[in-house]
């Protein structure tokens, strides 16, 4: 009886090297490095493309400079017209990566479309965009915040225009602080019926790259420049998987699996010819 | 080994208790006797009571049946912080835990630390896993009944545990032919642990605490009426410097219910009635700002059971159910973002009637049962069914083996989904509808176990199980704030399979030494019914080897040790990372295509035992150290910048539970 029980213990043990390896994390294979584009032309603006790849740190951290793209192709296309440009590139502090494309050559027009087309190291990465019409600002507002004198909490409104649906971002940039505009949490909003009222808060992105000042209200005493993104669906869809994903992407409370819904072929991120207004706002 | 009749007597006494409503406790008498932990029946069932536990080390000074649960075969947690585990491949939603009969819809404190059952009032745990009963209920998974001991204490008895987590007291009080029991239990994990809770760039703060009440009542001797009540609730927030946000997780669960035991002649029946309670409250709290997400069920329910004996040593085994379901699906209220005051998500009902009957008969050493269950459904938007679950056992006595197989379906009303993949307490229930249908599966389970002559002993199990329309939650937190927002809109369905095999080796020969050994194999696939592609299911530990010991030293002095080597869990791998508008994102792999490193963790404890006052006051110190081989599993990965070296860099969140010790004392008489 001793032997049996002595055999079916070893029997038990034996697959314990086998199942070590098999545990072990299982990954598959790593990926190709891809292209991520992150561009937009405003109505009455010019192109501004930041040109990145993409990284997959595991034990050893990926070094910022080496997914910055310096020598890419860049192009873009007013299809409307077929006037077409390539965009310069450079350093640009108010950047992170601090390395932009960009032209003056090019001004948007809303109801065009526009073509970005971008070729690096054998990769090509395509996309268009149709500007809609802006969509005024009628008011920001501002509202004291619950347990604190030093912020405000800030909210844009407009009224629906005629041709809706209409879909809206919004991009901050606090005077001082924030070099560049950048997407506002909590920042997309839908209007689906022609004329009425909608509101969208006005807060601060929350970025992976500044832990100094956390607060998504705004400051008092400082200058906000609020910017007003009227977007296409695809645009509008990407930047709102982008605050799902800003909102509880980190917390290990939530799950949250779904990547953004890019509109970019042949690379991830976003191309946006968007109708843009814009206002100025002293926080007080 | 020295162990007190005490011990013992539930094994005997389960079965039985039913029909004698009268037994009485013995006082303690010291006898030797092999150590029993928990054992396989021949209807598939693992019975055990938490008072012979020893072999596992105490959690945080605490004897906890659902803790001892996870050391079986076939059994795995998914993750130190998840709730809820897997059986035979089933995912924790698919699982249900009974207090007394009472469904507990969620029966676990933080990281499945503790349950919120108290070993000392409910020492008595039956667990099953693919192979059901006739009065399993309507879930696909495993079946975990915790319940009063068969036992009556004939004078007052009670134990206070004072641990450096949390501390419990427990009193059973007889008066003439009613038993009052009063729990009571309250945490201060702060005060000790939040040091240790505290990793580089966030804190844990977590407490709880809850109540139960018992009233054993015999009226006459053939008679009982047990009430049953018990509340509990939990404060949990998780601070996270690197990212400026806090996660609060708030959740109730009470339990309340009156059941009548009876026999009459060589019939014995059962009949309950009850109230079950679930609400859950998670926020996300930025400064001066957040949201709130809220759910809860209630169920309430009337059922009974009759054991008729009938001729030709036929046996009658049937039941009757009626459930109410009142659910509110979860719904999102902000703050300090300026958007309106989000209106509550309607409440909802669904109703499920059902009988069953399962007839069974003994012929030589077979036993045969054949029955079936037939449950009619009511849900929210006029959704009904009709649904039968028939099952066939055989089992054979062939001694020095058991054998049993059974071939059985089995339906599910109430389906859990969520945001938590693990299963955290911020998930939510919903009802079945036309968009989530009921929940099915066949399932053909096959088992033997051997004694081996007083050594110890064997057991294999085998299970192949398809799965229907198994839910899953596409929905984000910002969906829940959209006007128009239905749940049902971000679920989908999957069908796919479990099969898997445990093997368990026990060894309880007499003497200062014993434990257990077990393997599990369990392979897990969904597949979802609008999209092609199998995917592994995330209640899938491939591989799973456990090991407990316990030496009883003399002297009142014992140790034991408890040792976990599973396949890491399953998880949707991130293929790449890169920067938008300043902000690491993440594209992610195919489903569950990858897994998480090998979970290890050995933990060991220590008590001492003595007894003063001429052995009225048993009292008892123990030592136990979680995870002792300071293994640093991981429970995830993110990514983040650091602006100080200018790297982009994957952070491993590893488990809370490292090299910790706690130390506990525990007076009873």
């Amino acid at each position: 009886m001793k032997s049996v029980f002595k055999r079916v213990l070893m029997s038990m043990l034996v697959p314990a090297p086998a199942m070590l390896a098999v545990s072990c994390a299982d990954e598959g294979p790593r990926p190709e490095p891809s292209l991520v584009v992150e561009g937009m032309i405003d109505s009455g603006g010019y192109p501004s493309v930041l040109l990145t790849m993409t990284a997959l740190p595991d034990h050893n951290p990926v070094d910022v400079a080496d997914i910055v793209v310096r020598h890419a192709s860049v192009s873009v296309t007013d299809l409307s017209d077929g006037s077409a440009v390539m965009l310069s590139a450079g350093i640009d502090e108010r950047y992170f990566p601090p390395y932009r494309y960009y032209t003056s050559e090019l001004r948007g027009v809303a109801g065009h479309t526009y073509r970005i087309c971008v070729r690096y190291s054998g990769r090509e990465a395509v996309s268009e965009c149709a500007m809609p019409a802006a969509t005024p600002i009628d008011s920001v507002t501002q509202a004291p915040v619950a347990g604190t004198d030093t912020l405000r909490a800030l909210t844009l409104h407009l009224t629906a225009p005629p041709d809706c649906p209409a879909y809206y971002h919004v991009s901050t940039r606090v005077d001082g602080s924030d070099p560049r505009y950048l997407p506002g949490v909590l920042g997309t909003a839908e209007a689906v019926v022609p004329g009425n009222a909608v509101t969208i808060p006005v807060m601060r992105a929350k970025t992976s790259t500044d832990r100094r000042d956390r607060a998504l209200h705004m400051p008092v005493g400082r200058t906000v420049d609020i910017r007003l993104e009227r977007v296409t669906r695809e645009v509008y869809d990407f930047w709102r998987a982008f605050d799902n994903a800003t909102l509880v992407g980190d917390s290990q409370f939530i799950g949250m699996h779904e990547s953004l819904p890019g509109n970019v072929g042949g690379a991830y991120g976003v191309w946006s010819a968007c109708g843009v207004d814009f206002r100025r706002v002293d926080v007080k | 080994m020295r162990l007190c009749l005490m011990r013992l007597l539930p094994f005997v006494a389960t079965v039985a208790a039913a029909q004698a409503p009268d037994t009485v406790a013995l006082r303690d008498v010291e006898v030797t006797a092999p150590h029993a932990v928990a054992r396989r029946g021949a209807d598939g069932a693992v019975r055990f009571d938490t008072r012979s536990t020893a072999s596992v080390p105490r959690t945080l000074g605490e004897a906890d049946p659902l803790r001892y649960l996870r050391t079986l075969p076939g059994i795995s947690a998914v993750s130190d912080i998840s709730s809820g585990v897997t059986i035979d491949g089933s995912d924790g939603a698919q699982n249900i835990y009974r207090l007394n009969g009472i469904p507990v819809h969620f029966p676990y404190h933080f990281g499945g630390v503790f349950g919120v059952f108290n070993p000392v009032m409910y020492p008595r745990v039956t667990l099953r896993k693919s192979m059901r009963a006739a009065s399993s209920p309507d879930y696909l998974g495993g079946t975990v009944d915790v319940g009063s001991a068969a036992v009556r204490p004939e004078r007052p008895t009670g134990r206070v545990t004072a641990g450096m987590l949390a501390s419990t007291l427990t009193a059973m009080v007889p008066a003439g032919r009613v038993v009052a029991g009063v729990g009571a239990r309250v945490s201060y994990l702060d005060l000790l642990y939040g040091g240790l809770l505290r990793r580089n760039s966030g804190e844990i703060l977590y407490n709880f605490s809850d109540v139960d009440l018992s009233v054993d009542w015999r009226p006459g001797d053939r008679d009982a009426v047990v009430a049953t009540f018990h509340i509990n609730g939990d404060r949990l927030t998780y601070g996270d410097d690197d990212f400026a946000m806090s996660t609060r997780l708030r959740w109730r669960v009470l339990v309340a219910g009156i059941e009548w035991r009876a026999t009459r002649s060589a019939l014995s029946m059962t009949h309950r009635a009850y109230r079950s309670q679930y609400s859950s409250r998670l926020g996300i709290i930025m400064p001066q700002m957040g949201l709130t997400a809220r759910a809860s069920i209630g169920e309430s329910g009337v059922e009974g059971r009759f054991d008729i004996p009938l001729p030709r040593d036929l046996r009658l085994d049937a039941g009757y159910s009626l459930r109410v379901w009142d659910y509110v699906p979860q719904w999102v209220d902000t703050y300090g973002i300026g958007l309106s005051p989000a209106l509550p998500a309607e409440a909802r009902v669904a109703v499920s009637a059902g009988a069953d009957a399962a007839l069974s008969r003994r012929a030589g050493r077979a036993t045969l049962s054949a029955g079936a269950r037939l449950t009619h459904y009511r849900g929210h938007g006029g959704f009904h069914a009709t649904v039968a679950d028939p099952q066939v056992t055989v089992s054979v006595d062939a001694s020095p083996w058991q054998l049993s197989a059974q071939v059985a379906s089995a339906s599910q009303f109430v389906h859990q989904v969520g945001l938590s993949e693990i299963g955290l307490a911020s998930n939510f229930r919903l009802a079945a509808d036309s968009v989530a249908p009921p929940q099915r599966r066949w399932g053909l389970s096959m088992a033997a176990s051997r004694s081996l002559g007083g050594i110890g002993e064997l057991s294999v199990e085998w299970y192949g199980k398809l799965v229907r329309r198994q839910t899953e939650y596409t929905g984000a937190i910002l969906d829940m704030v959209l006007d128009g927002y239905s749940p049902e809109d971000y679920i989908w369905t999957c069908r796919g399979y479990n099969t898997g095999v445990n093997m368990m080796a026990s060894y309880t020969r007499p003497g200062p030494v014993s434990g257990s050994l077990s393997y599990s194999w369990c392979l897990a696939r969904r597949r979802r019914n609008d999209a092609p592609g199998w995917f592994t299911a995330s209640s899938e530990i491939a591989h799973s080897l456990k090991a407990d010991a316990c030496w009883r030293i003399g002297r009142g002095w014992e140790a034991s040790t408890a040792f976990c080597l599973t396949s890491g869990r399953p998880y949707t791998p991130v293929t790449a990372v890169y920067l938008i508008g300043e902000r690491v994102m993440m594209e992610y792999g195919r489903r569950n295509s990858a897994r998480m490193p090998a979970y290890v963790r050995l933990d060991v404890g220590g008590a001492y035992r003595f007894t003063t006052g001429a052995g009225r006051l048993s009292h008892r110190i123990d030592l136990s150290v979680l995870n002792v081989l300071n293994r640093p599993n991981v429970e995830m990965y993110a990514y983040t910048v650091n602006m100080d070296k200018l790297i982009i860099r994957r952070r491993e969140i590893r488990t809370l539970f490292r090299l910790l010790p706690s130390l506990s004392y525990e007076i009873s008489f």
